[in-house]
């Protein structure tokens, strides 16, 4: 298993925010925190939503935790709640403004919030960064949260199978997927770095 | 080796899921085969300026903000306590195999419709079922379509008919069942195809 999945002992953590300890559940929050945000704002792609979600994220572990039966790490569980709820409030946001707004709105955003130069004063590794946070950002849900973890956060697909609740398969082909549509989508700009990396 | 399935592989070989063979089998094919080279070029690209963006955070103020946020709302959360149910489980096992049940029912009506594969497949294995549908399926993508949505929606049906007191809700799972469809079908038919090892 990745080291970071269970780098720490949160057993005894886990126990006593059980018992009605909410110090010992912050401090369950205080240690994973800053992967679960990362996590989530892969997703959402909005600071203030993925701050609201981290919080409704450790909330809805707090209230469940009676229900939680240690079969996985603390961590791999909460990790697991954060996708959930990230995922349902994307579909919720596409629900709300349709599909091709809410593509729109996200993609100009992102392109605001990220302060990204103009192409004249870019080189030619920033644009192609900047296309490609847009194009993960465009790709379906479920491809990106397999993306993101097993990209970004480094996961097995075993972990992200495990988290995603589906098997490795799943995950090998939502990886496979994503791969297909992310390099169809920057095909244009790949060129211009050629495939020295 | 088709250029699909090479490219499945690429996906696979990239996360380091890819066993010995597989590995020869797939350079065999990367060496006769541009395109495969040029995709598994722009994927090795994609992958390294993906794991190279960095992970986005907050600064110790957001998070001091947030953490007493989270503090104020544990307060007004219930009380986390232990509870411990009598036959844990049994009720979700129960909805599994009302599930599996009819999940062969509907394969039964299927092969009873299409006349060639006749009622003695019904008897087959789970497994066999399974595989003799694959079989009758792979040329016709919309009759497979059809199928994995019929029993989708039989099984459906079952647990919201009979379970309804089902201790977590099934369906509100964004991935339960999600194995069965659209893509996982093709990524099924496709180990199950002529170039399957």
């Amino acid at each position: 298993m990745n080291e970071r999945m269970d780098d720490r002992n949160d057993e005894p953590l886990v126990d006593l925010a059980r018992n009605g300890q909410p110090e010992a559940f912050m401090e369950l929050v205080r240690r994973h925190r800053e992967r679960i945000f990362a996590m989530i704002y892969g997703l959402t792609r909005d600071r203030a939503d993925a701050e609201d979600l981290t919080q409704e994220t450790f909330l809805t572990a707090y209230r469940a935790l009676p229900r939680f039966r240690q079969k996985s790490s603390f961590y791999t569980w909460v990790y697991r709640i954060a996708v959930n709820t990230s995922l349902n409030f994307l579909k919720k946001r596409s629900r709300e403004k349709g599909r091709a707004t809410f593509d729109e709105n996200v993609a100009a955003g992102d392109q605001a919030t990220r302060a990204i130069p103009s192409p004249e004063e870019t080189s030619v590794q920033s644009e192609l960064e900047a296309k490609l946070a847009e194009a993960v950002e465009a790709l379906p849900p479920l491809f990106k949260a397999a993306f993101l973890m097993v990209v970004n956060q480094g996961l097995s697909h075993a972990e992200a199978a495990r988290i995603l609740g589906c098997t490795e398969n799943t995950v090998s082909w939502r990886m496979h997927k994503a791969r297909k549509l992310l390099q169809a989508k920057m095909r244009p700009f790949l060129n211009e770095v050629g495939h020295e990396m | 080796m088709k250029c699909e399935r090479a490219r499945k592989l690429i996906s696979d070989d990239i996360d380091g899921r890819l066993s010995g063979k597989r590995v020869e089998a797939l350079e065999r094919h990367i060496q006769s085969c541009a395109a495969c080279r040029a995709y598994r070029g722009d994927v090795a690209i994609i992958q390294a300026r993906s794991k190279a963006q960095p992970a986005p955070s907050l600064s110790p103020e957001d998070w001091a903000r947030i953490e007493r946020d989270l503090e104020r709302e544990l307060g007004r959360a219930p009380r986390a306590r232990y509870r411990t149910a009598l036959f844990p489980g049994i009720r979700l096992r129960l909805a599994w195999v009302g599930a599996a049940v009819l999940l062969v029912g509907a394969m039964v009506f299927y092969l009873t419709k299409s006349g060639s594969a006749g009622l003695d497949a019904a008897f087959l294995s789970y497994e066999g079922s399974l595989g003799r549908i694959y079989g009758e399926t792979r040329d016709d993508p919309e009759l497979a379509d059809s199928f994995n949505r019929l029993v989708l929606a039989d099984i459906g049906d079952t647990i919201r008919a009979g379970h309804s007191e089902l201790p977590v809700d099934l369906l509100a799972n964004p991935y339960f069942l999600e194995g069965w469809v659209g893509d996982t079908w093709d990524y099924r038919r496709d180990e199950n195809g002529p170039d399957a090892p």
